[in-house]
C-alpha cells in the first residue's frame, strides 16, 4: 500500500516527468480509473473504483524507468496502458492512488526492416496506423483484431491478443520476434530479434500476456507478411445444427487447411450480422496468401464441407466479403452505443473462451442454457467460434440484456458478473480455458486458481519475483489479497 | 383506441462502400448484400407508440398497437421483434415487385388494408423512408381516408379514446395540440428514438405467433399509374481537393492552416 | 405551361425564400411562361409591400386565418389549372403543401427538387435519393405538377419590376379543418439561422459527448464562428434540433466551413456541399468526409481547434 499520500506521489511524478506529462483533470482521472468491463458504468458517468492520483505520459524507456523505480520505491500502484480498449478489467485502478502510465505518446515506428521482414515500434504505435502503414507498402502486420481502430502495439502483446486472420498467422504470439520491456526495479530487458532459438526457455513469453502484472512494454518487433487481398477467396454456408457447425470447422483443420478466417456464428449472433441466416448457424472461411494458395485452399475447403456435410447451404461469397468490408468498429461506434444505451437500457457484452473439439459444443450448449435460465432479462445470447486450431478453437460468446430496476453501480454484480460466473464456470466444469484472447483482467483474476490448477506455482513465482513489492496492476491475474 | 404503425425496413446504406454506389445497372443499384435496419423514423415512430401505450395505462385508456410493413420475408424478423413488445396484430403486405419509388401504390395498400380492418382510430408513421425519399404515404394515406394527417410530429401523450396530446413542429417552433382522432401522425426529427429491445424470454413467448401475411392481390387494389417515374439514377462526384496539412503535432497543424488558408479568407468576410 | 409560385408572406424567413425561389427559377424555368406569384398571409401576420417581392409580373394574396396547410391546399385549389407547374418553398411546409396539393389534383408532386427541365415535350425533375448517396431523374407525368424546392440554393435578390395583383382568395381555416383541438404555440428560440451563416464550425459524432460538443460551440464563438452539428449529435440531444446540418436540417452554403469529428454521412454533406472551402478535421484520414473537403487535418479535432482559438486571439 502507498506510503506516500496523493499530493505527494504527483509531486514525485512532476519532479521526474515534468507537469505537462502528469495529468491530474479529475474527469480524466475518473475515466482512468476503469475499462470497458464496466461498460454500464462508464455510460452512465458513475465511477465506483478508486481514483488514481495521476495519468502520466510517458515519452521514452527512460520515463518509464525512472517511474516504476520511484513507483517501486514508494509501493504505489502502476497501471500499465496504451490504446485503453481494454474490456475486461485490466485497466481498473484497484488500489487508491494508482499511477496510470499511459505509453500511447511513444508511438515512432523504428524500423521497417524489409529484408527480414520485421517491423520494430514503440509501444505507443497504434495497430491501425502501422498496419495501413504498412498495406500501403504491400507489407502486413497480419493482426486484425476487432480493437484494431483503438488499440497500440504495447497492449496488444501485454495481452495476448489475436486478430481476425489468426488460423493463417496466429495470434500475437507467432507473431513477437523480440521486445523491451521495464521491470519494476528499473531493470530494462531487451529480447533480440532471432527467427528461432534454444537457449533454454523462450522467456519472450514471460512478457507476452503479462498484462502490466509484472512489467511495461516499450518496444516490440513483429514479423510482417506479404499484403495481397486481390487473392482473397471468401466461401460462406448456411448449416442448420450447431454442433455440426463444430465439426465442419474441426474437419477443415484437420484435413490441413490453413484458411485465414474460419468462423462459425450461432443462429443468434448471426441474425445480428446477417438479414438472411434465417434460423441456421453459419459458417466462413477466407483463404489469403499467393493466388496458387488460395484457390487451392478454397477448392478443397469448398469440397470437404459440401462433400462431408451435405446439408449446408452455400451463401454468395460476394455477401461475405462485403460484409467483411464493412465490419468496422472504433470510437464513433462507441459514442453512438453509448447513447442508445442510455436510451434503451440494453446492453452488449462479450465473454470469449476456448475448449478442444470433444468439449467445446458443451461449453457453449450449457453456458447458453444455464445464463437463459438463470439470469433476468437476457435479450440475446449467443456468440460465435472465431480462431480454429489444429485441437479445438474458441466461443466468443455474445449477450445483451436489458439492465431493469437497478442502479448503474449495481449493474455488474446483478448481471454482468452473474453471467462472466456462469461462463466461467461451465468452462472450467468441461475443461476449456476461461480466457481465450481478452486477458484475465481482473474481472476473471478470481478463477486464476481453477484456471491455472497447479500450475499457479510458476504464475506465482513469477509475480513475487519480478515484483516483489506489489506495485505493478495489482488485482490484475492474481486478485488482491484482502 | 387502436392505433396501426406502418414501418419500413431498409438497408443500411452507411455501410455501402463508396465505389460501390457507381455500379449503377438498369436504374438499381445492389444493396442486397447490405444488412437490413429499421428505417429511422418509423423507428422512432414505433418507440413513440410503445411509449404512448406505457402511458395510456395511467389514463385509463386501453391502447392496441397494431404493426404493418410491406416488403418480402426479410421484414418477418423486425414483424417478430414487434410482438415481442407487445404489438397485437403484426402484419406484412408481400408486393409483387419492390415498391420503394411508388408512393401510390403503397398509400393504396395501406388504404386498402386499413379500410378491409376498419378499427383503427390513429395511423403512425415516419415521414419518409431513406432508400426513395418521396415523403409522401403519409399524406397520401390520410388523404386517401379523409383523416387529418399532422406531420413533423416530435411526441405523443394519451388523453382520452378519442384524443391524443401531440407535439409537432411548424414553422420555427413546436405546437402542442390536443388531437382528436382519426388521424395520421407523420414522426420527423425525434430526439432519443431508439426502439427499445425485446427480451429473449419475451421473444420466445410472444415472438413466435404467425406473422399475418397478406398478398398485394388479396387487397384488391385498384389498377394505379405512379405521377412520377424514376428515368435515370446517377452518382454525384463531390471530391474535394483534400490538401492534407502536415506537421509535428497539433500546435504546429494548427498554426500551417490559420496562416496558410485561413488567414486570407477570414479577412474576406 | 405556366408556372406559379407559392410563397408563404407570414413565415418569418420568408424573404430568404422568395430569394431562393428567385435563383431557382432563373435557373431552371426559362422559356416556361409565367403564372403568379401567390402569397400566403394569415391575419394576424400581414406583410407590407407584398407587391416588391413577387418573382413573377402578376401576384394573388391567399388570405387565411392563421396556418393550416389544409385550408392552403383547398385556397390553391381554385388557381391552379391542370397543366401549370407550381414552387413550393425549400422548407418541410412548402414540401408538405407540394404533396397535398400534387393528391388533390392527381398531380406529380416532389419534393427537394434540384431541377427541373422539359425534354421532348415531357418535364422531369431531378432529387437526391438513397440518403443523399445519388441523384435520380424523374419523369413528371401529370399536371399541375407540384415541386417543392431543394432547401438551400443558390439565392438571386432580383426583382421583378411592375407587378400586377390579383384579386386575392380568401379562405377561412376552420371551414376546410377537421376540429382544431386547444393549442399551444411555443416560437424557438430565434438563434441567427445558421444557414444563413458565412463561418461556420460544425461538430460530428466524433465530439462523444454533450461536454465537448459545448465546448467545441465555446470555440467556434471564439473564433467569430456560428456552430451547428450533424445529425447523430442533434439526434442524440447533444446539441438543440435547430442547430442540424443537413437533409433534414440546415442547408448551409457559408464561405469558410470547418468540421471536426464528422464522419460525413452523404446526407450531412448535402447540407454542406454549397460551402467555398470546407476544411475538415478528423483523427481518421480514412472518414468519408476526408475525400470532400478542400483541406484536411488528420489529428485531434480538440487540440487543433484550441490553437486555432489561440492563434485568432494573438494575430488579430
Amino acid at each position: 500500500m502507498a506510503i506516500l499520500g496523493r499530493k505527494e506521489i504527483v509531486e514525485g511524478l512532476v519532479e521526474i516527468l515534468g507537469a505537462e506529462q502528469v495529468i491530474t483533470d479529475e474527469q480524466v482521472l475518473k475515466e482512468s480509473s476503469l475499462d470497458r468491463y464496466r461498460k454500464f458504468e462508464q455510460v452512465h458517468e458513475v465511477y465506483t473504483q478508486p481514483i488514481p492520483a495521476a495519468v502520466v505520459y510517458v515519452k521514452s524507456t527512460e520515463d518509464v524507468k525512472n517511474v516504476l523505480t520511484y513507483a517501486n520505491e514508494y509501493q504505489i500502484n502502476v497501471v500499465p496502458r496504451t490504446g485503453h480498449s481494454a474490456i475486461e478489467g485490466g485497466l481498473e485502478t484497484a488500489l487508491k492512488d494508482s499511477i496510470v502510465v499511459d505509453g500511447s505518446m511513444m508511438n515512432k515506428v523504428i524500423k521497417v526492416d524489409k529484408e527480414n521482414m520485421q517491423v520494430t515500434c514503440e509501444c505507443g504505435v497504434p495497430l491501425q496506423d502501422l498496419d495501413d502503414m504498412l498495406r500501403a507498402q504491400g507489407l502486413t502486420t497480419g493482426h486484425s483484431p476487432q480493437s484494431k481502430p483503438l488499440a497500440q502495439m504495447g497492449g496488444l502483446v501485454a495481452t495476448r491478443s489475436i486478430g481476425q486472420f489468426s488460423t493463417l498467422y496466429g495470434g500475437i504470439e507467432d507473431m513477437i520476434v523480440g521486445l523491451e520491456a521495464v521491470f519494476p526495479n528499473g531493470k530494462v530487458c531487451r529480447i533480440k530479434n532471432i527467427p528461432r532459438r534454444a537457449a533454454g526457455p523462450d522467456i519472450r513469453h514471460i512478457v507476452v500476456g503479462n498484462e502490466g502484472a509484472l512489467c511495461y512494454i516499450t518496444e516490440v518487433t513483429v514479423k510482417m507478411f506479404k499484403y495481397q487481398p486481390e487473392n482473397n477467396i471468401f466461401l460462406g454456408y448456411k448449416i442448420p445444427d450447431m454442433k455440426r457447425g463444430f465439426e465442419a470447422l474441426r474437419a477443415v483443420m484437420v484435413e490441413g487447411y490453413k484458411p485465414s478466417i474460419a468462423r462459425l456464428y450461432d443462429v443468434q449472433d448471426a441474425g445480428m450480422h446477417f438479414d438472411w441466416s434465417g434460423d441456421n448457424n453459419v459458417l466462413i472461411f477466407m483463404a489469403e496468401g499467393p493466388a496458387s494458395v488460395t484457390k487451392a485452399t478454397a477448392e478443397g475447403i469448398d469440397n470437404l464441407v459440401k462433400t462431408n456435410f451435405p446439408e449446408v447451404e452455400p451463401v454468395d461469397p460476394m455477401i461475405i466479403s462485403k460484409w467483411f468490408d464493412g465490419l468496422n468498429w472504433g470510437a464513433e461506434q462507441i459514442a453512438e452505443e453509448k447513447e442508445e444505451i442510455l436510451a434503451t437500457n440494453n446492453i452488449g457484452i462479450t465473454t470469449e473462451v476456448s475448449g478442444c473439439w470433444d468439449c467445446i459444443y458443451d461449453i457453449y450448449k450449457t453456458a447458453c442454457d444455464r445464463i437463459m435460465e438463470e439470469v433476468p432479462d437476457m435479450t440475446l445470447m449467443g456468440g460465435h467460434s472465431s480462431h480454429s486450431y489444429i485441437n479445438g478453437t474458441n466461443m466468443y460468446f455474445v449477450y445483451y440484456y436489458n439492465v431493469v430496476d437497478c442502479a448503474p453501480e449495481e449493474e455488474i454484480n446483478k448481471y454482468h458478473d452473474r453471467i462472466n460466473q456462469i461462463i466461467c464456470e461451465q468452462v472450467i466444469k468441461f475443461g476449456g480455458s476461461i480466457v481465450h484472447h481478452h486477458g484475465l483482467g481482473k474481472a476473471r483474476a478470481k478463477y486464476v486458481h481453477e484456471e491455472y490448477g497447479t500450475s499457479f506455482f510458476m504464475l506465482d513465482t513469477l509475480k513475487k519475483a519480478f515484483d516483489p513489492n506489489e506495485i505493478m496492476n495489482m488485482g490484475t491475474l492474481i486478485p488482491v489479497r484482502k | 383506441m387502436r392505433i396501426l404503425g406502418c414501418f419500413k425496413v431498409v438497408p443500411d446504406l452507411e455501410q455501402v462502400m463508396e465505389q460501390d454506389w457507381k455500379k449503377i445497372e438498369n436504374n438499381k443499384i445492389d444493396v442486397s448484400f447490405i444488412k437490413t435496419i429499421w428505417n429511422c423514423f418509423d423507428e422512432s415512430a414505433l418507440e413513440m407508440m410503445l411509449k404512448l401505450s406505457d402511458l395510456s395505462e395511467g389514463f385509463n385508456v386501453l391502447t392496441k398497437l397494431d404493426a404493418l410493413t410491406i416488403g418480402d420475408e426479410v421484414c418477418n424478423q423486425y414483424l417478430k421483434t414487434l410482438y415481442a413488445l407487445k404489438f397485437d396484430e403484426a402484419v406484412r403486405i408481400e408486393p409483387l415487385y419492390d415498391v420503394s419509388f411508388m408512393p401510390l401504390k403503397v398509400a393504396e395498400l395501406i388504404t386498402a388494408y386499413v379500410q378491409k380492418k376498419a378499427s383503427y382510430q390513429a395511423i403512425v408513421m415516419g415521414n419518409q423512408n431513406a432508400v426513395a425519399a418521396n415523403g409522401k404515404t403519409p399524406i397520401l394515406v390520410a388523404h386517401k381516408l379523409g383523416w387529418r394527417c399532422i406531420t413533423q410530429v416530435i411526441d405523443m401523450e394519451p388523453i382520452d379514446e378519442t384524443h391524443i396530446k401531440v407535439r409537432y413542429e411548424q414553422q420555427n417552433g413546436s405546437v402542442t395540440e390536443m388531437v382528436e382522432l382519426p388521424c395520421v401522425f407523420s414522426i420527423g426529427n425525434a430526439p432519443n428514438s431508439y426502439l427499445r429491445v425485446p427480451t429473449l424470454k419475451d421473444r420466445m413467448k410472444l415472438g413466435k405467433r404467425p406473422i399475418i401475411t397478406v398478398k398485394e392481390e388479396e387487397l384488391e387494389i385498384r389498377n394505379i399509374e405512379e405521377t412520377e417515374e424514376l428515368v435515370e439514377l446517377y452518382y454525384v462526384n463531390n471530391q474535394r481537393d483534400a490538401v492534407e496539412i502536415k506537421g509535428n503535432g497539433p500546435e504546429e497543424k494548427a498554426r500551417i492552416l490559420f496562416d496558410d488558408f485561413l488567414k486570407e479568407r477570414l479577412e474576406k468576410l | 405551361m405556366r408556372y406559379h409560385i407559392v410563397l408563404n408572406a407570414s413565415e418569418e424567413d420568408f424573404i430568404r425564400h422568395r430569394e431562393e425561389m428567385q435563383g431557382f427559377v432563373e435557373q431552371n424555368l426559362q422559356g416556361i411562361e409565367e403564372g403568379e406569384t401567390v402569397f400566403i398571409q394569415y391575419n394576424d401576420k400581414n406583410q407590407e409591400n407584398l407587391k416588391e417581392q413577387s418573382v413573377t409580373s402578376s401576384a394573388r394574396i391567399l388570405q387565411t386565418d392563421y396556418y393550416e396547410p389544409q385550408a392552403i391546399e383547398r385556397g390553391l385549389n381554385q388557381i391552379l389549372k391542370e397543366d401549370d407547374i407550381c414552387l413550393f418553398s425549400g422548407n418541410c411546409e412548402g414540401a408538405e403543401l407540394a404533396v397535398r396539393c400534387g393528391a388533390r389534383q392527381g398531380g406529380s408532386s416532389m419534393q427537394n427538387v434540384l431541377g427541373v427541365f422539359r425534354e421532348n415535350h415531357q418535364l422531369y425533375g431531378t432529387r437526391m435519393v438513397y440518403s443523399n448517396h445519388l441523384a435520380g431523374k424523374f419523369l413528371l407525368k401529370h399536371g399541375p405538377f407540384c415541386l417543392s424546392i431543394a432547401k438551400g440554393g443558390l439565392q438571386s435578390h432580383k426583382k421583378s419590376g411592375s407587378v400586377k395583383m390579383l384579386p386575392p382568395v380568401n379562405v377561412a381555416s376552420q371551414k376546410f379543418l377537421y376540429p382544431r383541438g386547444e393549442r399551444e404555440f411555443q416560437q424557438r428560440e430565434q438563434k441567427n439561422g445558421i444557414d444563413q451563416s458565412r463561418f461556420l464550425v460544425i461538430g460530428g459524432r466524433g465530439l462523444g459527448n454533450k461536454d465537448a460538443v459545448r465546448n467545441l460551440e465555446d470555440c467556434a464563438w471564439k473564433i467569430g464562428a456560428d456552430f451547428g452539428v450533424s445529425r447523430p449529435v442533434a439526434m442524440n440531444a447533444w446539441a438543440p434540433m435547430e442547430q442540424m446540418v443537413g437533409v433534414s436540417g440546415n442547408m448551409c452554403h457559408p464561405d469558410l466551413c470547418i468540421t471536426a469529428g464528422v464522419s460525413g454521412a452523404a446526407a450531412f454533406y448535402a447540407g454542406i456541399e454549397k460551402s467555398k472551402c470546407i476544411v475538415a478535421v478528423n483523427i481518421d484520414e480514412h472518414a468519408a468526409i476526408m475525400k470532400r473537403a478542400d483541406i484536411i487535418v488528420v489529428d485531434d479535432y480538440k487540440a487543433i481547434m484550441n490553437e486555432l482559438a489561440q492563434l485568432m486571439k494573438t494575430r488579430k
